[in-house]
């Protein structure tokens, strides 16, 4: 085989024409990206905004004017600005504010006392009526009715007429009411270990419908929150200081089934299911939990700090304990 | 007489002959007047006549049916030229004659051949990348050539290289094939109505058939940016030759060499066939034998996290085979192998926290014998065969670690091994001249299971234009050894399928198959090292192609499957679909092959995107766990567009082809799926390939 020096240009030529393609090609091929940017996985992030000194037990708002009990008073805040709250005006009912909640243009306090509910319109509040109770601790309210817990005793009282609230009926239960939530025909009690529903349909004559008993072997209950047809309870392992979020469906005549259960990885204290998210506490942590599919809670974001009590308004997030109010703002991911 | 005129250089004729109409290649006559020597072209048109030396050189070529053509070739240095020679047509006055031509239609089966897939981009190197272009296949990734046919998993489909099973068909989970590809001639894909002749696979059966041995010395060279092979096809005598072929990624040999690398063992792996035949007058006797090696001890980062890997796999097949025609009538093959594959893998992948090792050997050996015979229109089939098998696994599947990119938490512990045995028989027979019926039984004596298994099956065809077919059977298979269950049941299909093929020209035919089946006793798992052998499960689909066969130069097929599949796995106990189950593809795959030497082949794929169930959230104590959704979702669709660019060349006496392919042109960005942060509140996406060109020589000798 011979090769001229005239077949080498010829081969040459060619194979610079190949190489010259093939190092086009290969450069305009060069974008070796095998993956993208985070993205935040539900839309959502939490970022916190300020925290005041004016701490509490709870906190209502009433369009932007928010309303905070600490101890014996009734601090009214203008929440338009949150970056710049100030105080409006302070009603002392001369009592310890043990609960209390708005609706219209009325507050219904809970004092040692009993119920006092006072008209909120001006920034002068006024008693409108009293009902005599003996230390009652929680309060809901459902249409006309406001049901108190007080020690074991659930109390329905119609407030159709707010300068006369008529104690309709009481029930008692074996155990102190340690939380409370109504709707339109059931209540939902914590008392002691037990969770227990109560038909309310005739307010008059409230009857127990289902029980659930925890016993020393399962896990303590903390607190619960109902949303939709689910019903989220916080408990506790008595050997371990994580808890737990058990989901249950009531779907099936209004009795508990078990559907799932979160580790938690705080002691969740306090839960609020009134926004569009569910808050849950501990005096430490926040945490925004994931109920796109309510059967399978799980934790969709987190922060500090926590508090005793939170609640979510608009695109914000208050909590509160003592000492601090804080405030955080929901934030939508790019 | 036509005189060419060459002022080039040349020692050496060569060119190729094709029809001027058609544009498909002659196996024509090339008398050398000089010489008085006669060169016949090869299948591809393609001749060489050597030792040119006159300076005025005839060359006469002739075929049937074509004109004759008289070439003059004016040499005046020695070189190489290269002739592209067109020949006419030329009716031949023949008597009428009545055509009764059988058409041989199989349900469910597909077939590829060689020039298809040297052209076929991201096959030319690994025939299962061809495969996942068939209708009614899916594929999980870009990266691996695993296939998933018809709704069934990965387990499920069998591979046999010239009717001996291979046990260890991949390297690296897929990313390539321990098979030479230019020892492969062309594959049978069966998917819907497998022959009773195959059993222990309930999804598909691929059947891969080796070149032919050669009456003269030849080979192919060739290398790409992966990964070098050659084979080597050579007569000893008359009747006894043999062929070799030899495959092995190199960039780890390179870097090392070169001192880029050290102290670390990059990714190979290495392979090694080789066939020996005997031709005898009591038939053909053959040896083969597989040797695969892969191995890698590498750490590295891989979007942001550590992956370790560290693997050492080898596997060894080797067979004895007779294959006897005593007549027209009569044939017989008779095989006896010995297959092993031992893998050790230590890996931790993107997600795992603790590192996760594996020992998996799996060891089968038998003989078995197949006869034919035809009897008029009538064939009889009977075959058996006898073996053993075993199995060892200890530790986590990694692959699954990597693939579905996630952690495992169990081990799947088993030391297990079984005698297995089978009989089958099979008529086929016409009705009524018209109808092809096939009746098969088989009956299999599986490992592990107690008690034999009948699989019969069914098909009849239409033999007419347009073909009707319909098949209907049952298929039984050893389930996966590897999950520990109570009592191991076989994994059952009961499969059907129906449809027709029309041939709309010569060379073009169009299809249309419905496909149903029902699958019980799959392997179900509830994690914790939890599994049963009683789930179920079903996968219907109809699948449409239009394929223009290799008759002249422009080849191709587009096809559109629509499937529905849902059934249990080992990592899901509730019956939903997979997640590599696409419910749309569409595939269109094109090559021409011109007169200039240009060899191209595009490829289309549009798919529904992956399934996989989303994070929607975590929970946990000491660390985070995901919270998963309870349904699964799609991935956005999946779209490659891929192109083989290929130049033939004539160089020294050498044929050979130079090609470029570029994978995914329009470098989208397909979703393999996701990873999360520590917390589950963000993801990114893993995408698959992004544009990747590729460079391949390739060199017939």
């Amino acid at each position: 085989m011979f090769i001229k020096m005239e077949s080498l240009t010829l081969l040459s030529r060619r194979g610079l024409k190949y190489v010259a393609i093939i190092l086009l090609t290969s450069i305009s091929c060069l974008d070796f990206r095998f993956e993208s940017e985070y993205e935040d996985i539900n839309g959502i992030y939490l970022e916190f905004l300020k925290h005041y000194q004016h701490g509490g037990q709870k906190l209502l708002f009433r369009g932007d004017t928010g309303y905070i009990s600490r101890y014996d008073s009734l601090l009214i805040y203008d929440f338009a600005r949150v970056d710049s709250i100030y105080l409006m005006d302070i009603y002392m009912p001369g009592y310890q504010i043990a609960d209390f909640l708005l609706e219209g243009d009325y507050a219904f306090l809970i004092l040692p006392v009993g119920l006092r509910i006072v008209d909120i319109r001006n920034s002068q509040p006024h008693i409108v009526g009293t009902l005599a109770l003996q230390y009652p601790e929680i309060i809901e309210k459902f249409g006309d009715y406001v049901y108190i817990a007080a020690a074991n005793n659930l109390i329905i009282t119609d407030v159709t007429e707010k300068a006369n609230p008529i104690l309709i009926t009481s029930y008692a239960f074996d155990n102190s009411i340690n939380h409370l939530e109504v709707d339109s025909n059931f209540a939902y009690i914590l008392s002691g270990s037990d969770i227990k529903i109560l038909s309310i349909e005739e307010p008059n004559a409230p009857s127990l419908t289902y029980s659930l008993s925890f016993t020393d072997t399962l896990p303590q209950l903390q607190t619960f929150s109902k949303k939709g047809s689910h019903l989220y309870v916080s408990a506790k392992y008595s050997d371990s200081v994580s808890s737990v979020l058990i989901a249950y469906d009531l779907s099936a005549n209004h009795t508990l089934r078990r559907v799932s259960q979160m580790t938690s990885p705080f002691r969740i204290r306090y839960i609020d299911s009134g926004g569009p998210y569910m808050l849950a506490l501990s005096l430490s942590f926040l945490s925004l939990i994931n109920l796109e599919y309510p059967s399978s809670p799980c934790v969709g974001e987190m922060t500090t700090p926590g508090g005793m009590y939170g609640i979510i308004h608009g695109e914000h997030i208050y909590t509160l304990d003592y000492r601090f109010l804080a405030i955080f703002e929901i934030r939508q991911a790019e | 007489m036509n005189t060419l005129l060459f002022v080039i250089f040349s020692s050496t004729i060569s060119g190729v002959v094709y029809d001027e109409e058609t544009q498909a290649p002659l196996k024509a006559h090339i008398y050398a007047v000089n010489a008085d020597l006669i060169y016949l072209c090869d299948s591809l048109g393609a001749f060489v006549i050597p030792n040119i030396t006159s300076r005025v050189y005839e060359i006469v070529v002739s075929h049937v049916g074509f004109k004759e053509e008289t070439l003059l070739v004016t040499i005046q240095e020695p070189d190489t030229a290269y002739l592209y020679i067109k020949l006419q047509t030329v009716p031949i006055p023949v008597e009428e004659v009545e055509a009764t031509g059988e058409r041989i239609i199989t349900p469910g089966e597909r077939m590829l051949q060689k020039e298809e897939m040297e052209v076929m981009p991201g096959a030319e190197k690994n025939v299962f990348r061809a495969i996942q272009m068939i209708p009614g296949v899916s594929s999980a990734s870009d990266y691996l050539g695993l296939f998933y046919v018809r709704g069934g998993e990965l387990y499920e489909n069998k591979v046999l290289f010239d009717n001996v099973e291979i046990l260890a068909p991949y390297h690296y989970f897929g990313v390539g094939s321990t098979f030479n590809v230019d020892l492969i001639e062309d594959f049978d894909f069966l998917m819907g109505a497998i022959p009773a002749r195959y059993g222990d696979a309930v999804s598909s059966v691929l059947l891969l058939h080796s070149i032919v041995v050669s009456e003269e010395k030849s080979g192919v060279a060739s290398v790409d940016l992966i990964e070098a092979n050659l084979t080597y096809r050579c007569p000893l005598s008359e009747n006894l030759s043999v062929i070799l072929a030899a495959k092995r990624n190199y960039l780890d040999f390179l870097l090392k060499q070169m001192g880029i690398v050290e102290g670390v063992l990059l990714p190979y792996f290495f392979d090694v066939q080789g066939k020996i035949s005997l031709r005898t007058q009591f038939g053909n006797l053959f040896v083969n034998g597989l040797h695969s090696r892969e191995g890698t001890d590498i750490q590295a980062s891989f979007v942001d996290q550590t992956v370790d890997l560290k693997l050492d796999g080898k596997a060894n097949t080797g067979w004895l085979g007779w294959d006897f025609n005593g007549s027209d009538r009569l044939r017989f093959q008779a095989y006896a192998f010995y297959s092993d594959m031992d893998r050790h893998m230590h890996g931790r992948g993107p997600t795992s926290a603790d590192a996760a090792t594996e020992d998996y050997s799996v060891e089968k050996y038998g003989a078995l014998v197949h006869t034919e015979y035809r009897a008029g229109t009538i064939t009889f089939a009977l075959g058996g065969g006898i073996g053993r098998y075993g199995l060892f696994h200890a530790g986590a599947k990694i692959e699954d670690i990597f693939y579905k990119i996630g952690a495992l938490y169990y081990s799947l512990e088993v030391d297990t091994s079984d005698d297995y045995g089978f009989l089958y028989a099979v008529q086929r027979f016409p009705i009524f001249k018209v109808f092809d019926c096939e009746i098969g039984e088989r009956i299999d004596w599986l490992p592990a299971i107690n008690q034999p298994v009948p699989s019969p099956r069914l098909k009849l065809i239409y033999r007419r234009n347009p073909s009707l077919f319909f098949a209907y059977g049952y298929l039984f298979q050893t389930p996966p050894l590897e999950y520990p269950v109570q009592e191991y049941k076989p994994l059952q299909a009961r499969s059907f399928s129906m449809g027709t093929e029309y041939l709309l020209r010569p060379g073009i035919s169009g299809k249309i198959e419905l496909y149903k089946k029902n699958y019980k006793n799959l392997i179900r798992g509830y994690g914790d090292n939890l599994f049963f052998n009683d789930g179920d499960g079903q996968a219907s689909g109809i699948e449409l192609s239009l394929r223009k066969y290799q008759v002249g130069n422009l080849f191709g097929m587009i096809s559109y499957a629509y499937s529905f599949s849902e059934r249990t796995t080992p990592y899901d106990s509730a019956v939903v679909t997979t997640d590599v189950h696409r419910p749309h593809i569409l595939n269109c795959f094109l090559g021409n092959r011109s007169s200039s030497g240009f060899r191209v082949g595009i490829q289309l794929q549009l798919a529904s995107g992956l399934a996989y169930r989303p994070v929607i959230g975590s929970e946990g104590y000491y660390e985070w766990s995901p919270v998963y959704a309870p349904h699964k979702e799609r991935l956005p669709y999946y779209q490659r567009f891929d192109i083989h660019v290929g130049r033939e060349f004539s160089l020294w006496g050498m044929r050979g082809e130079f090609y470029i392919t570029v994978l995914n042109i329009t470098n989208r960005k397909n979703i393999q799926g996701y990873l999360y942060d520590w917390g589950y509140t963000r993801r990114k996406a893993i995408y698959m390939l992004p544009r990747v060109p590729l460079v391949g020589l390739r060199i017939e000798f």
